[in-house]
Formats: structure tokens, sequence, C-alpha cells
């Protein structure tokens, strides 16, 4: 039993470090996302969120004008209302949800929504 | 036939009889609606219907045509290409790099690009098929090329022979056992690459035919062309290319196939 | 013998260049050759397009292909792709395996039954997971369930088949030589079969990621439920043909990523252990 057990510990080490890599070389971007999520969000906004309230509006501002795969994300957090040049409005957001917006590394910045924006 | 032949057909029959009676039972005793699991009864009629109508036919002999066409043109460019990759060094280390790459690059991949270049339809899904059949015949040709004893090549140049010669009675029975493998494993790509193939990029055939009823709820249509898809493959590997491939081994192989 | 050998080795080696700089030189050459070739197919791809005057929506040129790489990264698009394109394969391949190498080797494991699931099994082999793929999009609808049922079935027959004809092939006598020395099954399992099914079972493993990996492009294509397949589906919806040709790419050397980070260790660690492997 021995000698296979050393070459099984070796194999196993080397698949286990190919699939570290990888998962961290993927992750890394998300992570990035994660660590910059704090500064996207609107002052004003940020001083919102602690009302209370259930649906916040929100502009999300991307940089680039928003694609399908874009849209297709946000929708699976909250209602996009519309897209507006680089901008897409988003409705129906908790809290939590609005930070969960702000962590997506390609997104710029979240701005509050104005009702007559 | 032999008993233990016939043995051997009778426990193969087993598996298939016990699915077909559990599949019997579950349709009839249970309550599953027809959109889910079809009755075999039920997928007996579709497939009735459709053989009535002649779309049948026409599904299967356009798929047919289809992996006919592709498997040609990729056995011919992959003999020749790989006669020529495994004879010519430099030429060879150029090329097997490449078809390494591009092989990588499974046939599958190309659907949409193909669709771009040919829009749907028969070349698009030839294009395909190609793809995915071509390399591995090349690779084997390669490999049987390059393991036929040199000793073979210098009786036959000492002879007087010229490279038609060494071509045609050196090298090609030589590789033949190689060859035949690759081919069948590359149709067993091929015949995948076809119907992926057709499911996205076609208007006709078996893939076609099996996607179009899934968009009605078509179970039955859909289980039918799913067994005709799996008999056929088992048709054409077992009646034609296993038994080809073991002969060529007897016939001109020593040498270990892929 | 062995003494004369190594002498006259060294001595080359005193009489020729510095080991280090030599060693250097062929590790270039060998680089530039290998990239000789795919230099050599970007010269070609360019030539053409500029020959042929062909729009970019048929035939991107190579600078336009890989600088679409960018903004698909920094939009978000690519590793999000990239990561559910691997997840699905991994576990579902993962799955597919860890049932059919045990469901193998049980097979496998009596005469008889080997016998009559060889040709059912080689049956559910042949017929592909992507023909399945709408019998399972009529069960599970467009999303993630339907395309990871495809590739563990596409994955689970050629492990499953490969590890039963794998075990048919150890000769009797082995077995019988150790159960005569007072082995149980598990013992035999362990110490006979497996090893003995080896290059069966890696084979089965070869094949049933080739097919599932193809199957898990395909379904992406279909399902629509993100991944690199539907990258390649949807650029061609909107003509953006260099993203087709770049995900055509990452596809390359995504599997290349599987067979050499995965697949080949695996293989040559068995070769490691226990002896040659035929192929």
């Amino acid at each position: 039993m021995g000698d296979g057990a050393h070459a099984l510990i070796r194999l196993s080490l080397r698949l286990f470090v190919t699939a570290v890599a990888v998962v961290l070389a993927l992750a890394a971007l998300p992570l990035y996302g994660l660590a910059t999520a704090g500064s996207k969000i609107d002052p004003r906004l940020e001083r919102e969120l602690g009302d209370g309230a259930y649906a916040y509006s929100v502009r999300v501002d991307l940089g680039f004008r928003p694609e399908y795969y874009h849209i297709r994300t946000l929708q699976s957090i909250g209602t996009v209302a519309g897209v507006q040049g680089d901008s897409v409005r988003l409705l129906q957001l908790t809290p939590d949800q609005v930070h969960q917006v702000a962590q997506l590394y390609w997104v710029e910045r979240v701005e509050p929504l104005d009702d007559t924006g | 036939m032999t008993r233990t032949r016939l043995q051997e057909i009778g426990l193969g029959a087993m598996p298939f009889a016990g699915l077909l009676a559990a599949w019997w039972a579950i349709t009839n005793l249970v309550h599953v609606s027809m959109a889910t699991l079809p009755s075999p009864a039920a997928v007996w009629a579709a497939a009735s219907g459709l053989w009535s109508t002649g779309e049948l036919q026409t599904d299967i002999l356009t798929s047919l045509g289809r992996i006919a066409l592709g498997a040609g043109v990729s056995i011919v460019l992959g003999i020749g290409l790989g006669l020529i990759a495994g004879l010519n060094r430099p030429l060879g280390d150029l090329l097997l790099p490449l078809a390494s790459f591009f092989n990588s690059v499974s046939g599958i991949a190309w659907i949409p690009l193909a669709i771009t270049w040919f829009g749907l339809g028969t070349v698009a899904v030839t294009f395909i098929i190609v793809n995915a059949v071509f390399f591995l015949i090349f690779f084997n040709t390669v490999l049987g090329v390059r393991s036929v004893p040199r000793i073979m090549e210098q009786a036959v140049r000492t002879l007087g022979g010229g490279y038609r010669e060494l071509i045609l009675h050196v090298f090609l029975p030589g590789a033949l056992p190689h060859i035949m493998s690759g081919i069948r494993s590359g149709l067993g790509f091929g015949w995948r690459a076809l119907i992926a193939a057709e499911l996205i990029a076609a208007t006709s055939g078996l893939g076609f035919l099996i996607y179009d009823a899934s968009n009605f709820l078509r179970s039955d249509r859909i289980l039918t062309g799913i067994l005709i898809i799996g008999v056929i493959w088992m048709i054409i590997d077992n009646l034609a290319l296993k038994p080809l491939e073991r002969r060529t081994v007897e016939r001109w192989g020593t040498v270990r196939t892929l | 013998m062995a003494t004369v050998r190594v002498e006259a080795a060294e001595a080359g080696r005193e009489l020729g260049a510095p080991a280090g700089l030599d060693r250097l030189r062929r590790v270039l050459a060998r680089a530039g050759r290998s990239l000789l070739p795919f230099a050599l197919l970007l010269a070609v791809w360019w030539a053409v397009e500029i020959a042929f005057r062909l729009s970019p929506a048929v035939l991107p040129s190579p600078w336009q292909t890989i600088s679409a790489t960018w903004p698909l990264i920094q939009r978000g698009i690519l590793p999000d792709y990239i990561t559910s394109s691997l997840t699905r394969m991994a576990v579902a391949g993962l799955f597919g395996v860890v049932a059919g190498v045990p469901i193998g080797l049980l097979l496998g494991s009596n005469r008889y039954v080997s016998v009559a699931f060889a040709p059912f099994l080689n049956f559910f082999q042949a017929l592909s997971g992507i023909a399945w793929l709408p019998l399972m999009l009529v069960w599970f609808g467009f999303g993630e369930k339907t395309i990871q049922a495809v590739i563990l079935y596409t994955v689970f027959f050629p492990v499953a088949f490969n590890t039963m004809t794998g075990v048919r092939t150890v000769p009797l006598h082995y077995a019988h030589a150790l159960r005569v020395l007072g082995a149980d099954r598990l013992r035999l399992i362990r110490d006979v079969w497996i090893p003995g099914a080896l290059p069966s079972i890696l084979l089965g493993l070869r094949l049933g990621i080739a097919y599932g990996w193809r199957a898990l492009i395909a379904g992406e294509m279909v399902v629509g439920a993100g991944g690199i397949g539907f990258l390649l589906f949807q650029a061609r919806s909107f003509h953006q043909t260099d993203r087709i040709m770049d995900g055509m790419i990452l596809i390359g050397l995504l599997w290349l990523l599987i067979d050499l980070g995965f697949l080949r260790p695996v293989e040559r660690a068995t070769v490691e252990r226990w002896g040659m492997l035929q192929r």
C-alpha cells in the first residue's frame, strides 16, 4: 500500500493546486468588485438606505452601453425599468440588493433615482 | 450461430427488455403526462405517423447524407494530409501543433461561425462534421505512417520503388489499422456533431426533428427521433465500422492501435 | 561498464559549451518551433483577410479578434461565463465519474452480468447526451439542471462501459491467486481489479470528459443560461464575429486546461504507479 500512496498524494496535490489556481484566477475580479462596492454607492443613497423603507429605485451607471448579459444579471436582482445611454434604471430593491448591485465589479456607480428621472 | 453467441445475444437483450418493461409499467400504472413520458404505444404511433407522411424517411436520409459527405471529405483530407505530415518531418512539425489546437476547439464550437459563413443547412452541418471527424483521422494516419518499420521502406527503395510504390504498397497498408481506428473514433465524434449541428444549424434532419418536436412538447416524436438516432449509429458502428476495423487489423496489423 | 559510460558523458560535457547557456538555447529553440506554426497561421489569416477584403462580420482580423477579449473581461461577461461552464463541467462530470466507476466495477465483477449489460451500455454511450437535450428541455426547461443532466449522462456511460470491460480483461488467475491467499472482495477490488482495469477506466474517463465537454458547449448554445457556448451563440445573433472567434479560441484553451491540467496528470500518475499504459 505504501508506495502507491505517494503517487496518489502527489497526484491529488497537483490536481488541487491546478484547481485552486483556476478558481483564484476566476474569482479575482468578482472579489475586487466586493472590495470596492462601498465606494460606488452615492452618499445620498447611502444615507437613505438606513430609512427602513423596502423598495429603492436606483440608476446603475456602467460606463458602457449595457448588453443582454447586464440586463439579465440586473433583472435577477431587481426590476429593470429601462436603459438610458450607459445607465440602467432598477426598481424594487432592498438595501441588501442595492449592495449586491454595487458589488458587481463592472458597475461604476449606483445613484438614487429621482422620481423625475 | 454458436450456442455461446446465442447466449450472448439473449443476455444482451435482457437489460433492454427490462427497460422496455419498466417504461411500459410507469406509463400504464402511474399517471404521467404525455409531455413528460409518453407510453411505448404513443411513441410507436408517432413513429408510424412520421413514417406514413414520409417525414421520417426524409429526415433519416438527410442526416445520413450529411454524415456520409462529411465522412468522405474528412477521410480524403485526413489520409491525404496525414500521409504528407507523416512522411515529411518538417511539414509534420508544422501541421501537428496546429491540428492539436484546432482539435481542442471541438467541432461543436464551430457551429455559430459555420452559420455566419454558410447560413443554416447542409453546408454548415457538413462543415461542422468535417471539423469533428477530420482530426482523428489525420492524427491516426500520421501515427500509422510513422510506425511503419523503416526496413519496409528501405526494402522497397532498394528494389527500385519510387514514391508511388512506397505509398501504395508500404505506407498505406502499414498505416491502415491506425487509419481505420481513426475513422471509427472520428465518426463517433462526427455522429454527435451531426446531431448537435442539426439541432442548432439546420431545418431538416433527425437533429432538427427532435428539436422542433421539443418546441411543441411532442415528447412522443422526440423519443422516436432519439431511438432512431441511437439505432442508426448502432447499425453503422456494429455492422460496418467495427468489422472493418477488426478485419483491417487482422489483415495488416500487428501494431497496436490508438 | 556503467562507470565507463558515466565518465565518457562527463568528459563530453566538459568539452562542450557551458551547460546553462546550452540548455537555454535549446529551450528557446523548442519554444520557437512550437510557436512557429501558430505565427504562420496568424500570418495566413491576416493575409486572407486583407487579400479578399472581407468584412469584419465575416472574417475579423487577428487583432480584432484578440482585442475583443478585454471588453468581455472588463464588462464582467467572460469571468462569469467561464465560471459557469467550468462549474457545470466539474460538478456534472464528477458525478458522472463517481457514479460510473463503481457501477462499472460492479457490473464487471460477474461474467454473465457484464455480457448482458455490454450492448446496453454501449448503446447509451453511442446515443450522445446531446440527442437527449430536447427531452431534457421538456422536462427541466431552459435552465441549469438541463445542462447538467445532459453532461452527467454523457460522462456516465463511457466511464461505466469502459470500467466494466476493463474489469473483464483482468486475467482470472490474479483474482484466484489472491483469493487463495485469503483476500476478501474489497481487497480484490483494490489490488486486482482497479489496477488491472485502470487503462480502460482512464480511457473511459478521457472519452467521457471529451464527450461531456462537447455536450456542455452544445447544451449552453441551446439552453441559453450563460456559459461560453452561449457567448458564441449570442455573438452570432448580433453578428459579432470577432467575439465568436475569440470565444472559439477560448474554448480551445479551456479544453487544453482540462486536458493538460487534469486528464494527463492522472494518466501519467497511473503509468508511474502501475507501469506501462497501453493505449
